[in-house]
């Protein structure tokens, strides 16, 4: 049971990584940057959506590079 | 400089250093020879490497609370904790070899205390270093039983490529091919490392996303997790692929080669002397250019590979 829970967080180690650590990565970046996102949306909206877009792409991929 | 016995297989060396001339030896006394260097240059302790694990992770420590107190920019911290990581694999490789002192010895729990201590901004669990280390002298080379095989490369820019791809989620090589060395290891011994290894990658994300929710994302980022990608590249570039390079032969005398790098010795962490620790792992590595060059003519007639060293 505990062996299959570990299995699965590291199999779903790039969305984990992505909501765990890019998100509020690149919400400090914005804050830092003063970028207004687009849209009406929060840094923290904006930066939701490109640690998601990165991590779904990594986690679907299984890398985070550009070319395999 | 000074000309040394000239046989075609002695060396020029500096004068100071020491030389043999090999030329009409017996494959017997040419073994004599090469162990009498290599003892005269182990059994001693490696203070140096000891007093470099402390300082450099100490210094990775301090760069926390400076960073996050404000007292250090963290563009200033950055590169310091970039080279933290960088320096921190080699301490901990001496006492993966039982380098500093050998179980039953007096000094023992300092061996271990630089293994565990010294490969902390790594994330490595020692366990884990010294048995897949441990792997690779035994199967240096073997593409299917040498855990560094996979940093192969056919040149540089390659080898640094490969590092990077070895590190992503779904690769097989570079350290994501450790659990597979050690499940094959299969001892008691290997399978508490694995279990230390899941526990330091739970430790070591937890932090990283506690410190990023908290307002410490870049902080994390660039005193932690960026300088690890680098140092882990440049390890892999230094400690595996250059010395192996290109990595196809096996054997003791033809896995590992002695080359010279524009860099210098200090920059590639004493790796130009490589062979040396793979005949004997038990010499200390500030150690291992002065046995290299006494031991050079010997390894001339052994056939190594000597690329302009």
């Amino acid at each position: 049971m505990v062996l299959k829970l570990v299995k699965f967080v590291f199999e779903c180690g790039p969305l984990i990584f992505a909501v765990g650590f890019l998100w509020p990565l690149f919400a400090q970046i914005i804050g830092l940057a003063d970028w207004v996102p687009p849209f009406g949306l929060s840094p923290l909206e904006m930066a939701f959506l490109l640690a998601m877009a990165f991590g779904l792409m990594a986690q679907v991929r299984g890398t985070w590079l550009w070319r395999q | 400089m000074a000309m040394a016995a000239i046989d075609g297989v002695s060396v020029v060396t500096p004068s100071a250093r020491v030389t043999h001339d090999v030329s009409g030896m017996s494959e017997a006394e040419l073994i004599k020879l090469e162990r009498a260097i290599a003892n005269k240059h182990m059994g001693h302790v490696p203070w140096f490497s000891i007093v470099w694990c402390f300082a450099n992770v100490a210094v990775w420590l301090s760069l926390w609370p400076l960073v996050l107190l404000g007292i250090l920019p963290i563009w200033a911290a950055f590169p310091i904790a970039t080279l933290n990581v960088m320096l921190c694999y080699l301490p901990s490789h001496e006492a993966q070899h039982d380098i500093i002192a050998r179980p039953g010895q007096k000094l023992r729990w300092l061996n271990e205390l630089v293994g565990h201590v010294s490969l902390i901004p790594l994330v490595l669990p020692f366990g884990v270093g010294r048995l897949t280390h441990l792997e690779h002298h035994k199967h240096a080379n073997d593409p299917h039983l040498d855990p560094d095989h996979s940093t192969q490369a056919s040149g540089p820019l390659h080898a640094i490529w490969k590092s990077i791809k070895n590190r992503q989620p779904r690769a097989n090589g570079g350290l994501n091919s450790y659990g597979e060395t050690l499940q094959r290891i299969g001892t008691p011994q290997a399978n508490r490392a694995i279990l230390t290894a899941v526990i330091y990658e739970f430790g070591f994300y937890s932090i990283l996303f506690a410190l990023a929710w908290s307002g410490h994302a870049i902080e994390a980022a660039l005193l932690w997790w960026l300088p690890r990608h680098i140092g882990l590249t440049y390890i892999q570039f230094y400690l595996s692929w250059a010395p192996h390079h290109p990595a196809t032969a096996k054997g003791r005398y033809r896995d590992t080669r002695a080359w010279r790098s524009r860099f210098g010795n200090i920059l590639t962490m004493g790796m130009q002397y490589h062979v040396v620790h793979h005949l004997y792992p038990r010499i200390p590595l500030t150690r291992t250019p002065a046995a290299y060059w006494e031991m050079r003519p010997i390894l001339d007639a052994r056939g190594v590979q000597i690329d302009g060293l």
